[in-house]
């Protein structure tokens, strides 16, 4: 279904309405579905940095399920998520990155 | 210091988030780093890689903001949940008309709609009580 189509459902029942407040509803309405149920999954490519620890997520992001990084064969592979990083004794934080020893 | 320990990924490498970023860790296993304090994971310290790292996440839905797109190709949503999106909408219509009893009946008829609707792909996710 298009954003046309939803919007002249809406008209036909509540006249002429402006586009952009349609557009906002849309968006509300996925925004709501969205915080409901968790089917829509995507894959975001970057670069591995050599002394960066952080790398920002997408807004859009609700949370993570995967994490791979490229293999020396150019395949990605599947890393296990760390149980307990509230033990790290070093948190390299975006300002200290470049001093790393 | 950390070393490339690509050839192996998931020996070495490890990750934890926080509400905004990911951290990525490679075990060290250097002997001879000049640090005071070791541990079992550092900050990956190899060369750069390009597209090295791929991160798979659940997403919110892309944003509607032109007529033409579809809310399945565009949005990502489910085409069996757009008439939930339209319930939704009248909802909300009518509550800002004041009229909440027909608000209401959309937002009941919305909330079953997104209740009911089987979304879960990979599997049944629901606990199974036996009867006693």
């Amino acid at each position: 279904m298009t954003a046309k189509n939803i919007i002249e459902q809406i008209e036909k029942l509540f006249g002429r309405q402006s586009e952009q407040y349609m557009f906002q509803l849309i968006n509300d309405a996925l925004d709501d579905i969205a915080s409901h149920k968790r089917n829509y999954t995507v894959s975001a490519i970057t670069d591995l940095e050599e002394k960066k620890r952080w790398y920002e997520l997408s807004d859009n992001t609700i949370d993570i399920t995967k994490v791979e990084i490229l293999d020396t064969n150019s395949r990605y592979v599947m890393v296990p998520k760390l149980a307990d990083p509230h033990r790290l004794l070093r948190e390299d934080t975006d300002e200290t990155d470049d001093s790393l020893t | 210091m950390a070393t490339n320990k690509r050839t192996y990924p998931n020996t070495y490498f490890t990750w934890y988030n926080d509400d905004n970023r990911v951290a990525i860790l490679t075990e060290d296993t250097t002997a001879t780093s000049g640090e005071r304090t070791t541990e079992k994971y550092d900050t990956y310290q190899g060369d750069d890689v390009t597209n090295g790292l791929r991160i798979t996440y659940h997403s919110k839905y892309e944003t509607i903001d032109a007529q033409t797109e579809d809310l399945k190709t565009t949005g990502g949503l489910d085409s069996g949940l757009h008439p939930a999106v339209v319930c939704y909408i009248k909802g909300r219509m009518f509550e800002d008309a004041g009229d909440i009893q027909r608000a209401q009946y959309f937002r009941a008829m919305y909330d079953k709609m997104v209740k009911q609707y089987p979304l879960r792909k990979t599997g049944v996710r629901h606990l199974a009580v036996p009867r006693l």
